[in-house]
């Protein structure tokens, strides 16, 4: 009876479920490139910057009221995993190392300097994101002990890459610092470079205590409430709660506010690959549909014999179930193993071509999505086309 | 001369013992026998009595200590002082071990073998306190052995030196003296009940209660459990989440001195398991079941 079977595939109908097994393929490979583009975009671009700001309409305040009310809604809202006040600005300063010899080392550039309250942890800017510059004794600090040095000591700031590269007298060392205002003359402060954060922008930044913010940027007050969410599906209704709670005397706004262009571009990206992808599934199933239907057209005959020899129609359903169900499962198999081989230099240039452009960094990839998506569309599709083949067998098996 | 009181290292090992003034000589022989002795500075193995003892604390920089939680532990064993230089390099050298610290390990074995071991991963002192038959401790032991004294009736302190912060260390505090032969005792002598703000050999590392050295200061230490949120309900050998990203560390560094707050026995540092820091070292631990 094998052989039988066998020949029963030999011709057209095998190719055909073949070529449906690689259109499935393809449309898992292009579900991995739509979830690296997306990872690489909601995960990557966030994970230095805080999530959501709420600032002040009136601007800079000293309002202790405003910032309670501000605060507690923060803290009743869901799924924010830290916030703090914050007052922010940019100074043109020039910065020397009481090291070297006056003027030598010498930095001079506008810097845009954010001043977090650190009394309360984890702060709304992820220290675990910055690299630890190695002290005098060649120690480089956990993340904890960098939060410690930016609590205590009020002179300890973070840098990004942009500021250590331009200013670096001993690279990857700590190091003391004074901040002069570039055009007045006038001695701000002493600071401490204790860590880089990698946030991959251009400018200039400088992340310090509220105190020193204020001595730095000449303000007082606090503008308003830096945070970041937990879950980042989250973020619109989180923005969208806290409007309603704080509209009347606070804007609400989103990382992704600032990328309006590349958040264009990502939904062109999204409009092209759901196109692609509608397309590649209808071809897909029509092609696999078509190849089962041809098995019973062509091979009626076949049937009849195998009918007659004996074989139920149970028999003939999992037969041929398990034909289709084997090359679903091969091009699954295939995607998988694709996917595993290529992800790693996929995504990094995919992300890569983003970073010429953008801020954002290398994030970690997640595979529990790609199981879910891929794995729900394998159940769906063998689904499709069990039912189908339910139907030809109930409708075409009254052979002669 | 308050520290001499207090040095029973110095009064044990010292050259004044007969309160005799010795020369150059016996200066010599003396460190020649000390040395011998710091090579050796063998680990021994403390008995802890188990009991139930509240772990956390409700108000802390970090705000994870909280909530205090009942912690029943049965009896273990806990290393007296950190593993030492000598001892990883031994257990290095056997296994055949390559890490980013091993040559600073290998310098500091030479001039000062007692100083604790740095620069180690989770991985490795998990591995090498495995080879010794025991376990890193679990954070609820670290504090446990770091707090509560259970001869006094399981009472938690403040700190490992009592409910008072200890006095820290300073060299201006020795004797000052132009006798060059007085001044290299005195910074042989430095004294285990003060707080260094150097790294210090284990010996010399502050001695708290349970007869424990270096519980705060010296070198952070790793402990067995993944990072995780304290649970409000009481537990009975806690171990901690199954799994996390980040191991826990206890007990501050000398780095840390100067911030009492950052070396509270109930703080709690986290750190990858494959990170190594010049600053991290660890101890043993045993269930005595």
């Amino acid at each position: 009876m094998l052989p039988v079977i066998l020949r029963l595939f030999s011709w057209t109908p095998l190719l055909q479920l073949l070529l449906s097994g690689a259109a499935f393929f393809v449309l898992m490979v292009l579900i991995t490139i739509r979830l690296l583009y997306a990872y690489g975009l909601t995960a990557s671009l966030s994970s230095s910057a805080p999530h959501l700001t709420a600032e002040f309409i009136a601007g800079e305040s000293k309002d202790e009221t405003g910032l309670a009310a501000l605060q507690q809604a923060f803290e009743q809202a869901e799924s924010i995993s830290a916030f703090s006040p914050f007052l922010k600005g940019t100074r043109t300063l020039k910065i020397e190392s009481p090291a070297y010899v006056i003027g030598q080392y010498k930095f001079e550039a506008p810097v845009e300097i954010t001043g977090i309250d650190l009394k309360r942890f984890p702060f709304a800017i992820p220290l675990e994101q910055a690299e630890s510059l190695k002290n005098e004794a060649l120690t480089t600090y956990t993340t904890k002990e960098l939060a410690g040095q930016l609590m205590f000591s009020k002179r300890a700031v973070v840098v990004n890459e942009a500021m250590a590269n331009l200013f670096a007298p001993r690279p990857g060392m700590a190091g003391e610092f004074i901040v002069w205002d570039r055009a007045l003359e006038q001695l701000l402060a002493e600071v401490r470079i204790v860590a880089v954060l990698r946030d991959l922008l251009d400018t200039p930044r400088m992340l310090v205590g509220l105190p020193l913010a204020r001595q730095l940027l000449g303000k007082a007050g606090v503008q308003g409430i830096h945070a970041r969410v937990s879950d980042l599906q989250t973020l619109e209704t989180v923005r969208e709660a806290l409007t309603r709670k704080v509209g009347g005397f606070a804007r609400i706004s989103s990382w992704r506010d600032g990328h309006h262009r590349q958040q264009k571009l990502f939904r062109v990206f999204e409009a092209i690959f759901w196109i692609i992808t509608v397309a590649i599934l209808v071809l897909a199933v029509v092609t696999g549909i078509l190849g089962i239907y041809k098995v019973f057209v062509t091979k009626r005959r076949s049937l009849a014999i195998l009918h007659l020899l004996g074989l139920s129609k149970s028999a003939f359903f999992v037969m041929l179930s398990g034909l289709n169900v084997c090359i679903l499962a091969g091009g699954a198999g295939l995607a998988f193993a694709g996917f595993y081989l290529l992800s790693n230099s996929l995504h990094k240039q995919l992300v890569a071509s983003f970073q010429t452009v953008l801020p954002i960094e290398l994030p970690a990839l997640e595979w529990t999505p790609f199981l879910f998506w891929n794995g729900g569309l394998f159940l769906t599709y063998t689904l499709l086309s069990l039912g189908f083949l339910g139907i030809l067998l109930r409708a075409k098996l009254k052979l002669q | 001369m308050l520290i001499r009181r207090n040095l029973p290292w110095n009064e044990t090992h010292g050259y004044r013992i007969f309160g005799l003034r010795v020369g150059w000589w016996g200066w010599l022989c003396w460190l020649a026998v000390g040395s011998t002795w710091a090579a050796e500075c063998p680990n021994i193995s403390v008995l802890i009595s188990g009991g139930s003892f509240p772990m956390g604390k409700e108000t802390s920089v970090f705000q994870d200590t909280a909530p205090v939680h009942q912690v029943s532990l049965a009896d273990f064993r806990i290393f007296q002082h950190e593993v030492t230089v000598t001892e990883f390099l031994a257990f290095a050298n056997r296994q055949k071990l390559e890490f980013p610290f091993r040559k600073l390990l290998e310098e500091e074995a030479r001039y000062k073998p007692c100083l604790p071991a740095r620069g180690i991963s989770w991985h490795l002192a998990q591995g090498y306190c495995q080879s010794r038959g025991g376990r890193l401790p679990t954070e609820a032991e670290w504090e446990y052995a770091a707090t509560v004294n259970p001869r006094a009736n399981h009472r938690k302190s403040l700190w490992p030196s009592g409910n008072e912060f200890p006095e820290l260390y300073d060299g201006a505090m020795l004797e000052e003296t132009e006798d060059e032969e007085s001044e290299v005792e005195s910074a042989l002598a430095l004294p285990s009940s003060f707080l260094n703000r150097d790294l210090v050999e284990v010996p010399q590392s502050f001695l708290g209660i349970n007869g424990l050295h270096g519980m705060m200061g010296n070198v952070w230490e790793w402990v067995h459990d993944w990072y995780g949120p304290y649970v409000s309900v009481p537990q009975t050998n806690p171990q901690g989440p199954p799994e996390g990203f980040w191991k826990v560390l206890r007990g501050g560094s000398h780095q840390n001195v100067e911030h009492p707050a950052l070396l509270d026995p109930t703080l709690r540092n986290q750190a990858r398991p494959e990170q190594f820091f010049a600053h991290v070292g660890f101890r043993c631990a045993w269930s005595t079941l």
